[in-house]
């Protein structure tokens, strides 16, 4: 199949055309050794299919940044597997002059290549018409083509244009990379651009006729007066940020909702169908909960892109990137680490996917490090729950509930903690030779193209899905199989030996289901685990219950709850935490010392603000940096945090 | 850090010069100002890619809230930089 490489500079309508030209026919590829995804679509004529390839946008085709690195490597190499047959170099015709630098550049390498003039309509607002006859004769061996991507134009004339040149005897097919200037050597580079630019100059001169003073910079440059203003700008950017932060934590509620009931009802429903065996139990708690764990996690996935999306759309996002980024600039952040991090209150999943703005690699690492610490939607059960039971309903200075008080405290600990570690970072752990770059082109305000946004949601839900989704399931079935099994027949011989009541009262009945599981609880791997774990646990105040709630709160941190349910045998109707926090309150050692103290529940509340316990978050940093090293290391230093934090909090409050 | 004396060289030499030259850093708000060089850094290329060569004419549109970053027009498009970058860029005031 003939490969087409798409390139051009960023905010060229790039993405549009790639949409068009292949719609929901995209693919997900890898470039090797570098973090940014590659776009694949095909693109049929008749029986002929051609591969489009969709190259990150850059302005050179020398890089500035790691993920850049791959439009050299695959250009400078005509052997690598992704070498395209023919370029397509998308130009902004409103800014031909720094859009023309990359076209020559591959231009010159002797590729087939067509020139996709877009952006035509913002041009003539301009006031700049373009003389295309004139421009052919400077570029002979390139086929033009005027197009506006953002409705469709001139879409016929690039697929026909790409159709002819991907004939195998086209003319002018003799590229020859060894023209390319190497990788690292910055002055020869610097040389070349300024005598490129000397001839661009006089090639502009030439084609582009001025024809009245520009005024679609005007409507830019009117927003721009209040969304980067001193103050209003960030009162403006701080209800943007309220309305997603809202959006992704309550309205994804409802529909996250309905999976969670669909799920379980449809364990209930195959338990009921299928005969009772060890393969039904595999399928009912461990397969349909895994993918019900996975699934439950689209709505915020899906709102928090779609918002994104429009900002990144708009070319509202680049103004948050310029107001933020001082502010972020001390703490080794981005101005556009901002918008993850405060998706990550809600959930760090998304969070983590919508680092992707990020150019640099710093950067962007850092933040995906740090974000797990923000507060999430998951820990919040688990907060209520500890709250409710150690800290007391009371008042303080007359109007502050001490209650709310604390959940507040712990949402500024996360984001705290988050700016410290990345400051942390930053100070000892970066590589100082790679320096923050920012230079950033802010475009011009549009508005956004709703298939480019929908198309982006469709990307990220699917990335994480069958990406991070295979992960996730792999472990929430490796869990169940620890919490469902134990050593001989251990958890057999737990459940026969609670007593059956002799009538056949309902409530006893449940009572003695509930201590039927905890008994099988407690004898399991799962079980054994958390005995294990004790000596370990004992000194930040937890006794082997709740180290087996800790264990099986990695799947996901409200599990927490539910499993001190069925550990202390409290049936759990609804959401409502009272009965088993009345439950907690009587658990007492065998000193006569109540569990749960001030002492040892803040303690809980510090390890569970830092744990990274989280096995979806864990795959989703997996899959966004390629590697398990970063997951692993993320894991570990949220752990010995959480530890310490709850360590001290014990120890000063005992 | 370990210095070596021709690192110090270097640098006095570049302290020296950003004192002396003006750098769009320093550039008055909406004044057209001609770019007169780049300084010799790894972000030299970069900074050129950009569209900023010898001879363009730009000025600064606005500032972030902060004074950092800045935002340039340069031939029609708006490029925000932060200062340490826009300090690279040499100019010569307009008149």
């Amino acid at each position: 199949m003939k490969k087409v490489g798409l390139f051009g500079n960023p905010n060229t309508g790039k993405s549009s055309l790639f949409n068009r030209l292949t719609g929901l026919k995209q693919r997900v590829g890898n470039f090797p050794g570098v973090t940014v995804d590659k776009q694949l679509g095909n693109l049929k004529f008749g029986n002929e299919t051609v591969q489009i390839i969709d190259f990150p946008g850059t302005y050179s085709i020398y890089p500035r940044s790691k993920d850049e690195q791959v439009v050299y490597k695959v250009i400078s190499n005509p052997k690598h597997a992704d070498y395209p047959d023919l370029a397509v170099v998308v130009v902004d015709a409103s800014n031909l002059e720094r859009n023309l630098l990359l076209f020559t550049q591959i231009y010159d390498l002797g590729m087939p290549t067509v020139l996709v003039l877009n952006l035509t309509d913002v041009a003539s607002k301009n006031g700049f018409v373009i003389n295309i006859d004139q421009l052919q004769t400077h570029f002979p061996n390139t086929i033009i083509v005027r197009s506006n991507a953002r409705v469709g134009l001139g879409m016929k004339e690039l697929q026909e244009a790409i159709k002819s040149l991907s004939d195998s005897n086209n003319p002018f097919h003799h590229s020859d990379p060894s023209e390319l200037i190497a990788m690292d050597d910055l002055i020869a580079q610097s040389a070349d651009t300024t005598d490129r630019f000397d001839r661009i100059k006089q090639i502009v001169a030439d084609v582009v006729t001025k024809k009245e003073n520009p005024v679609s910079h005007q409507f830019s440059s009117k927003l721009d007066r209040w969304l980067v203003h001193p103050i209003l700008g960030y009162v403006i950017f701080f209800s943007v940020l309220l309305i997603i932060f809202q959006t992704v934590f309550s309205l994804a509620s409802y529909p996250m909702d309905w999976i969670d009931m669909g799920f379980a009802q449809l364990s209930e429903w195959t338990t009921a169908v299928l005969p009772e065996g060890l393969l039904s139990r595999l399928l009912t708690e461990g397969i349909i909960p895994g993918i019900g764990g996975v699934l439950i996690f689209i709505p915020q996935i899906g709102l928090l892109f779609f918002l994104i999306g429009i900002l990144e759309e708009t070319g509202y996002m680049a103004r948050v990137v310029f107001i933020m980024d001082k502010l972020m600039r001390p703490f080794g952040l981005n101005g556009k680490s901002v918008v993850p991090l405060i998706s990550s209150a809600a959930c760090a999943i998304p969070g983590v996917m919508a680092t992707r703005t990020i150019q640099s690699w710093n950067e962007r690492l850092t933040t995906i490090l740090v974000a797990p610490l923000m507060s999430c939607s998951a820990r919040i059960p688990v907060y209520t729950l500890l709250i409710g039971l150690v800290i007391p309903d009371q008042q303080i200075w007359g109007f502050l509930n001490l209650q709310g008080l604390v959940l507040f405290g712990l949402y500024a600990l996360g984001l705290v903690t988050a700016l410290l570690v990345a400051l942390v970072i930053k100070q000892f752990f970066r590589k100082s030779t790679e320096r923050s770059v920012f230079l950033l082109e802010l475009p011009a305000y549009k508005a956004p193209r709703w298939a480019n946004v929908g198309l982006e949601v469709f990307q990220k839900v699917k990335l994480f899905v069958f990406d991070a989704g295979k992960i996730i399931l792999a472990i929430s079935i490796i869990l169940w199989a620890l919490a469902s099994f134990g050593p001989s027949d251990d958890m057999e011989k737990a459940a026969a030996s609670v007593i059956k009541p002799t009538t056949e009262n309902p409530v006893d009945l449940t009572a003695y289901e509930d201590q039927v599981a905890a008994a099988k609880l407690q004898h399991s791997y799962m079980g054994i685990l958390g005995r294990a774990i004790e000596p370990v646990i004992k000194p930040l105040g937890y006794d082997w219950k709740m180290g087996i709630s800790l264990l099986t709160s990695f799947a996901a941190r409200e599990v927490f709850v539910g499993s001190l349910a069925t550990i202390y045998s409290v049936h759990q109707e609804s959401d409502d935490p009272k009965p088993l926090i009345e439950r907690l309150r009587n658990e007492k050692y065998a000193s006569g010392k109540p569990v749960y103290t001030l002492a040892s529940g803040v303690s809980l509340l510090v390890f569970y603000a830092f744990a990274m316990q989280c096995m979806a978050t864990l795959a989703v940093v997996k899959r966004e940096t390629k590697s398990w090293k970063w997951p692993l290391i993320q894991l570990g230093y949220m752990g010995v945090l959480a530890y310490l934090g709850a360590f001290i909090a014990y120890q000063l409050l005992k | 850090m370990n210095f070596t004396s021709f690192d110090l060289l270097l640098r006095v030499t570049q302290v020296i010069y950003i004192a002396v030259m003006k750098t769009l850093a320093q550039a008055k708000l909406h004044k057209r100002t001609i770019i007169t060089g780049i300084a010799d850094s790894d972000l030299k290329p970069k900074l050129l890619e950009m569209g900023l060569y010898t001879g363009k004419v730009v000025s600064i549109l606005f500032r972030a809230p902060f004074g950092d970053p800045i935002a340039v027009d340069v031939d029609g498009y708006v490029l925000s930089m932060r200062l340490n970058e826009a300090s690279l860029v040499q100019i010569e005031e307009n008149n």
